[in-house]
C-alpha cells in the first residue's frame, strides 16, 4: 500500500473532501468488506421478508409460482374476511388489555422494588435479594409454564393446597378465563421485577448524594425525599420504558401465551392475542391470506404507534426521543 | 481516583444512615426491608416448589398436592430423565449445540458489523445504520418469516433454523455500535496511519479491548438460545432436533409425547412402576435450569452492565 494511499485514508474520514464514490469505496475497501455479512444477513431476513406482505392481498397458492407471490390477486378480501370475524375484537382488545396491564403494573412494582432497595444499608442482603430477584428473568416461558402448573393445578397446585388448608373451596385455574389476566400479569412482574429495577437502580445511584442532605437539613424525612426527591428524578428513565414499550402495545407476547396457555380453548376469550391468532390461523387452519393481512395491520399499527410516541416525546423534550 | 470516589460513596452511605434516624424513618426503612424480603421469597417459591416435587414420588403428589417440604426424597424422576432411551439427553445436546454455535456467531458477526459503523470513517455510515435501524421498526410478519423459511432458504427441520434466523438484532448491534464508540479514537487512527489492515485492527485490537462488551452479548444470546423453543415450534418436526425447551412445551401439551419419549424400555429398566408424568416435568424443569442457575451468580455482573448499557441510549 502506498504512503499517498494511506493519508488519502485518513483524510475521506476526517474532513469528508470530495472523492468519487467508487474511489470511496475502494479507499476504505477492508470496512466495507466487514459490512457485507451484516448488510446480507439483515436484507434477507428483515428486508426479503417485506415482499411477503404482498400475501395479504392475494388468494394464496403455493403451486401459482415465485413462492406464491403469483397467486391470484384479490384485493382487499382477506382484511374483509378478518374484520367481518366476531373474533377481531376480542384478540384486539386481549392484546391491548394485557400489554396495558404489563406496561403499568410492571412499571410500579419495578419502582416501588428499586425506591426501597435504594434505602437497604446491609449489603450482604442487598446483594442476595437482588440475585434472587434477577433470577426468573433468566427462565424460559416453558420453565414457567412448568412451575405455574405446579402453583395453579387444579389437583394439588400448590396455591389450592393453602386454600384447602384455610378451608377454602379449590379454583379450578386452568377451566376459568377469568383468572388468567390476573395470572398472566403476575407472572410477568415476577419475571420482569429484577430486570427493571436494576434499570432504576442505575439512575438512582447517578443522582447527587448532596441533595439528599440539603433536603434533610431543610427537615424532609425518609418518606419525603423518596418522593420528592428520588421520584422526580426517574422521570426520564420512566418516559424512555414507556416510549419503548408503546412500540409493542400491539404486539402480543406470544411465547409468554402460548407457552402457558397453549392450545387450551376454554383460556382464549381472555387470553387470545393477535400474535395466537395468527399463529393459529398459519399453522392450524393454514389460512395464509387472513394471517399475512392480520400482520400487516399489526406491523403498520406498531409502526405508527413508535413514531408517534417518538414524535411526541421529541416535542415534550429532545432529549427523551429515541431519535 | 477509583478509591476516593469509593470514600466519598462511603461517607455519603452512612450520612445516610445517620441522617434518618426518627421513628418514621425506621418504621419505613422496615418497611422496605420487609417489603424486598418478601418479594424475594416470592421469586424463589415457584422454583423451590417445582424442585421439591421433582424429588416426591408420583403417587404421594397426587395424594398430598404439591408442598413445601418433600416427606420422602425420590428418584424416580430424574433416573427416568437420565436412563440412555430418553429424549432429553438428546435435547440436552441440540441445546448446548445450538448455544455454542448460536453465540459465537451472533457476537462475532454483530461485532463484524458494528465496527466499520461505528468509526464515522465511511461516507455512508448513516444510510448503513439507519437501513439496520429500520429492521427492528417495521418487519415482514410471521407468514412472510414462515414462507422465506422453509420454502425459500430451505431450512426446515435444520438445525440451522434454531440458529441463523435472529442471529444479528439491531439491539445488539446498537449495544456493540454504542461501546465501540467509546473506544480511544487515537489508538484506531494511529493503527491505521502506520499502515495496519482494517481487518488487523479490528482482530487485534479492538477485540482485545472489548471484552466487557463481547462477554455481555455473548452471554445475552446464549440465553436466548438456551431458551428457545418458538422457532421449534414452527420450523421443526423431526423430534431428533428438538431443543430442550421445546421438549418441556410438548410434555405440558401432549401427554402421549411424553409417554413415547419415554417409552416401555425405561419404564422396564426401572421396574415396574407407572410412569410419573408429573414429576418428569418438574424434573425436566430442573435439568434445564440447572446450568443457569449454576452459572448465573458469577455472570451476572455482566448482565447488569449490559443492561446499563443498553439502557443509557435505546
Amino acid at each position: 500500500m502506498s504512503t499517498n494511499n494511506l493519508s488519502e485514508k485518513a483524510h475521506a474520514g476526517t474532513t469528508g473532501k470530495k472523492i468519487g464514490f467508487f474511489r470511496e469505496l475502494y479507499i476504505n475497501k477492508g470496512l466495507y468488506t466487514m459490512l457485507v455479512p451484516g448488510l446480507i444477513y439483515f436484507c434477507i431476513f428483515s428486508y426479503l421478508p417485506l415482499v411477503g406482505l404482498y400475501f395479504a392481498f392475494v388468494n394464496y397458492d403455493f403451486m401459482a409460482g415465485w413462492y406464491g407471490l403469483k397467486s391470484t390477486f384479490v384485493g382487499l378480501e382477506n382484511f374483509v374476511f378478518f374484520f367481518t370475524s366476531d373474533q377481531w375484537i376480542t384478540i384486539t382488545v386481549n392484546t391491548l388489555w394485557l400489554n396495558f396491564l404489563f406496561i403499568s403494573t410492571g412499571l410500579i412494582v419495578q419502582i416501588v422494588l428499586a425506591l426501597c432497595i435504594n434505602e437497604l444499608s446491609g449489603k450482604i442482603f442487598k446483594k442476595s435479594t437482588q440475585t434472587v430477584m434477577f433470577l426468573p428473568n433468566f427462565l424460559s416461558w416453558t420453565v414457567i409454564s412448568v412451575f405455574s402448573l405446579a402453583l395453579f393445578g387444579s389437583d394439588g397446585g400448590f396455591i389450592n393446597n393453602v386454600l384447602l388448608f384455610f378451608n377454602i373451596d379449590p379454583i379450578m385455574f386452568y377451566q376459568d378465563p377469568a383468572v388468567w389476566p390476573a395470572i398472566l400479569v403476575i407472572l410477568r412482574i415476577w419475571k420482569g421485577a429484577g430486570f427493571g429495577t436494576v434499570i432504576f437502580l442505575s439512575t438512582i445511584s447517578g443522582i447527587d448524594q448532596e441533595m439528599y442532605e440539603a433536603a434533610r437539613i431543610d427537615g424532609a424525612n425518609r418518606l419525603k425525599s423518596m418522593y420528592y426527591l428520588t421520584l422526580p428524578m426517574l422521570k426520564p428513565t420512566i418516559v424512555m420504558l414507556l416510549i419503548m414499550s408503546m412500540g409493542s402495545v400491539f404486539a402480543g407476547d406470544f411465547g409468554m401465551i402460548y407457552a402457558l396457555v397453549g392450545d387450551n380453548p376454554l383460556l382464549r376469550p381472555t387470553t387470545d392475542v393477535i400474535d395466537t391468532f395468527v399463529y393459529r390461523a398459519l399453522r392450524v387452519n393454514n389460512d395464509i391470506g387472513m394471517s399475512s393481512a392480520v400482520g400487516l395491520v399489526q406491523s403498520a399499527l406498531g409502526f405508527i404507534m413508535v413514531m408517534t410516541t417518538n414524535a411526541i416525546a421529541r416535542k415534550i423534550d429532545k432529549d427523551t426521543a429515541l431519535f | 481516583m477509583a478509591k476516593k470516589e469509593r470514600k466519598i460513596q462511603q461517607m455519603s452511605g452512612k450520612n445516610n444512615k445517620m441522617l434518618y434516624n426518627s421513628l418514621s424513618d425506621k418504621l419505613l426503612l422496615m418497611f422496605c426491608y420487609i417489603l424486598v424480603a418478601v418479594f424475594s421469597i416470592i421469586c424463589i417459591l415457584p422454583l423451590w416448589i417445582a424442585l421439591v416435587a421433582s424429588f416426591t414420588n408420583e403417587g404421594e403428589l397426587m395424594r398430598n398436592g404439591y408442598t413445601l417440604f418433600p416427606s420422602k426424597i425420590d428418584f424416580t424422576a430424574y433416573k427416568m430423565v437420565f436412563t440412555g432411551t430418553s429424549s432429553i439427553l438428546n435435547g440436552y445436546g441440540v441445546t448446548i449445540f445450538i448455544t455454542v454455535v448460536g453465540s459465537i456467531l451472533t457476537v462475532f458477526f454483530t461485532a463484524l458489523t458494528a465496527y466499520p459503523l461505528s468509526l464515522k470513517v465511511l461516507r455512508h455510515n448513516r444510510v448503513l445504520y439507519f437501513f439496520i435501524y429500520f429492521s427492528s421498526l417495521f418487519n415482514g410478519g410471521l407468514v412472510a418469516n414462515y414462507i422465506l423459511t422453509t420454502q425459500f432458504l430451505k431450512l426446515g427441520n435444520t438445525i440451522w433454523v434454531l440458529i441463523i434466523p435472529g442471529c444479528l438484532s439491531a439491539y445488539n448491534f446498537f449495544l456493540m455500535c454504542n461501546y465501540f464508540k467509546t473506544l480511544p479514537a487515537s489508538v484506531i487512527e494511529s493503527a491505521r496511519i502506520d499502515g495496519a489492515k482494517d481487518v488487523y485492527i479490528f482482530l487485534k485490537i479492538v477485540l482485545p479491548i472489548s471484552k466487557p462488551i463481547l462477554a455481555t452479548i455473548t452471554l445475552f444470546a446464549a440465553m436466548g438460545y438456551w431458551n428457545e423453543w418458538n422457532k421449534a415450534l414452527l420450523y421443526i418436526d423431526d423430534a431428533k432436533l428438538y431443543p430442550l425447551q421445546y421438549i418441556i412445551m410438548k410434555m405440558q401439551n401432549q401427554i402421549d409425547f411424553l409417554t413415547s419419549s419415554y417409552g416401555a424400555k425405561a419404564l422396564e429398566a426401572l421396574g415396574d412402576v407407572a410412569l410419573p408424568t408429573v414429576t418428569i416435568r418438574m424434573a425436566t424443569a430442573m435439568i434445564t435450569i440447572g446450568p443457569i442457575i449454576l452459572l448465573y451468580p458469577f455472570l451476572q455482573k455482566y448482565f447488569i452492565k449490559g443492561i446499563m448499557i443498553g439502557s443509557v441510549k435505546g
